[in-house]
């Protein structure tokens, strides 16, 4: 009987097996259907009870873990920080260095540490002073363009005179026409800094950049010192007053460049014929001609390539060929010795008194001095504006 | 200069060392309105003055000078000058307004502030003739007085509060004289 019976059960079992999900297989998805569930929910409790039961073990674990896991953020949000102003600074560095200094000056690079004491003076104190070769007269830079220069040095620091201060005045040129203008400091005015044309010929207009003229020999030439904001005129009509926007931000000066003589320089290493204060009007260089009013060959930022009035008769080129534009784009690339330009000294004098930016042809100072001054870079041909580049602090 | 005692002269020359350097700080990479030209040392000469009376004033007011001098190194002698009448009258004035009320520092170190500043112009403007006076008055005095009342406020307005909890001997004698 038993033995009946168990051939019935594999027999049945066989059939069903055989057969899947056959008739019977409603019965199966029905407890699945009950039972799915009541599985769920037990395994999503065992599995959470299971997740509680190992976190409870490895509390200790997590728990610091978990601690690690935060310094790590702090550590990495400071890097990130870090990162940030790195970039920053790379971007400003990056600024300053895409200015192309003058190949006759060593650049040091200056942070600034300190300000003047006195509310209405304008100096700043940097960090380099003698001992990085950064001595009174030495050029400042920012991003942008000039900010001033040094007016005392110690071993390690050094007194920068800022352009907005009201002792500051530096001789300009106007980018677009080549007139001469004094850059001075403005108290009170918006902008910090005002021009002053020197000819009551010469032309000024909103939006001209005006550069350094390099005439002082203290400033190279070229350095863009603002932008023409506002123009006023004269009452008496003798010149034009202009208010300057700075090239630099005055307001965040954070790294500075300073332009000391390269002592590689030829120029640097010649002695100097003339003191950079004891300067020739505008009005004497251009009675001397452009011939006569060739600078000392030891001058600071004299170009070695430039020979005026040495007899050579070979100059950079006239004001046409080489006007302020041109000038400051032969000087970024660093063309001092651009000797494909170089056209006799008469020519370059002819050139200038017969300007095609301006339909005036009476020869103006300015256009007088152009023949002498179209060289790059420092070109001081020993004249300069009255009272450009000197401070009036007694 | 006998009134001044030997602790409370080197806590001076301390405040005025401190503030000195402060007010060197390029406080203009912070975006602050005018630079942040704040005058720390006169608020210092402002408050020997207030504090202990017009020659501790004068003194701080000589010391301070002399720093502003030699570190502007320009003119020698406007600032000491200029900060030691200003803190020998604000001094004097102290001793005829109630300087306990918090009201008499909140009025005196702006009024001190503008009052040095403007002597400190006039002396230094004096040796360089042709200078803007408006314009460098406007850029170097105002800026300071504004940054000043604001420090005073905080310290004597604000601080006031934490002085009186304290239930200094001044403050009762200024409280009693008050009501009365």
């Amino acid at each position: 009987m038993i033995a009946f019976l168990v051939v019935l059960g594999v027999l049945i079992g066989g059939y069903l097996t055989r057969r899947g999900t056959g008739e019977l297989a409603f019965i199966a998805s029905g407890l699945q259907e009950t039972l799915a569930p009541v599985q769920e929910r037990v395994s999503g409790l065992l599995r959470t009870l299971s997740q509680r039961l190992t976190l409870l073990t490895h509390y200790w674990q997590v728990d610091s873990e978990n601690q690690r896991l935060r310094q790590e953020i702090v550590q990495l949000q400071l890097e990130l920080a870090s990162l940030k102003e790195a970039r920053r600074e790379n971007e400003l560095l990056r600024q300053l260095l895409n200015m192309n200094a003058p190949p006759e000056y060593k650049v040091v690079s200056a942070t600034i540490i300190g300000r003047s004491p006195r509310q209405w003076s304008f100096q700043v104190t940097i960090d380099r002073g003698r001992d990085q070769a950064v001595d009174v007269g030495a050029v400042v830079l920012s991003t942008g363009g000039v900010i001033g220069r040094v007016v005392a040095a110690t071993p390690s620091s050094a007194r920068v005179l800022l352009l907005t201060d009201p002792s500051s005045a530096v001789g300009g040129l106007v980018e677009r026409t080549g007139d001469l203008v004094l850059v001075e400091g403005a108290p009170g005015s918006p902008t910090g800094l005002k021009a002053r044309t020197l000819s009551p010929h010469a032309e000024l207009a909103t939006g001209d950049v005006i550069l350094t003229s390099g005439l002082g020999g203290v400033f190279p030439k070229g350095l863009q010192l603002g932008t023409v904001l506002d123009v006023k005129a004269d009452p008496y009509g003798l010149a034009t007053a202009a208010t300057v926007q700075p090239a630099a931000d005055f307001g965040r000066m954070e790294y500075l460049l300073v332009l000391t003589a390269n002592p590689k320089s030829p120029v640097a290493a010649a002695p100097p014929k003339q003191s950079p204060a004891r300067e020739e009007t505008p009005v004497a260089a251009s009675q001397a001609g452009p011939g006569d009013a060739a600078r000392p060959s030891g001058q600071v930022g004299a170009s070695p390539q430039v020979q005026t009035g040495d007899g050579t008769g070979q100059t950079r080129g006239g004001r046409d060929s080489t006007g302020p534009a041109s000038m400051r784009a032969a000087a970024t690339s660093g063309a001092t010795a651009a000797a494909d330009t170089a056209v006799p000294v008469s020519e370059a004098a002819t050139a200038t008194s017969t300007s095609p930016a301006r339909n005036n042809q009476e020869p103006s100072v300015s256009q007088a001095q152009a023949g002498v001054r179209n060289q790059a870079w420092g070109d001081g041909d020993g004249a300069t504006p009255a009272g450009s580049n000197a401070s009036t602090n007694p | 200069m006998g009134r001044l005692r030997l602790d409370r002269m080197l806590v001076l020359i301390l405040e005025l060392l401190v503030a000195g350097v402060l007010q060197t700080l390029p406080l203009g990479y912070f975006g602050l309105p005018w630079e942040g030209r704040s005058s720390f040392l006169a608020l210092v000469v402002l408050d020997a003055s207030l504090r202990d009376g017009p020659w501790a004033g004068a003194v701080s007011g000589l010391l301070a000078g002399a720093w502003i001098d030699l570190l502007a190194g320009e003119i020698i002698g406007a600032g000491m000058g200029a900060w030691l009448i200003t803190g020998y009258g604000v001094g004097l004035l102290g001793t005829y307004l109630f300087r306990e009320r918090w009201e008499v520092p909140l009025l005196l170190i702006p009024l001190g502030t503008l009052v040095g500043c403007t002597l400190e112009l006039v002396f230094g403007v004096i040796w360089s003739p042709g200078h803007p006076w408006g314009g460098l008055w406007l850029q170097g005095a105002v800026p300071a007085t504004v940054y000043n009342t604001l420090l005073a406020v905080m310290v004597y307005g604000l601080g006031h509060r934490w002085f009186w909890r304290l239930r200094l001997p001044a403050y009762h004698l200024g409280a009693d004289i008050h009501a009365h």
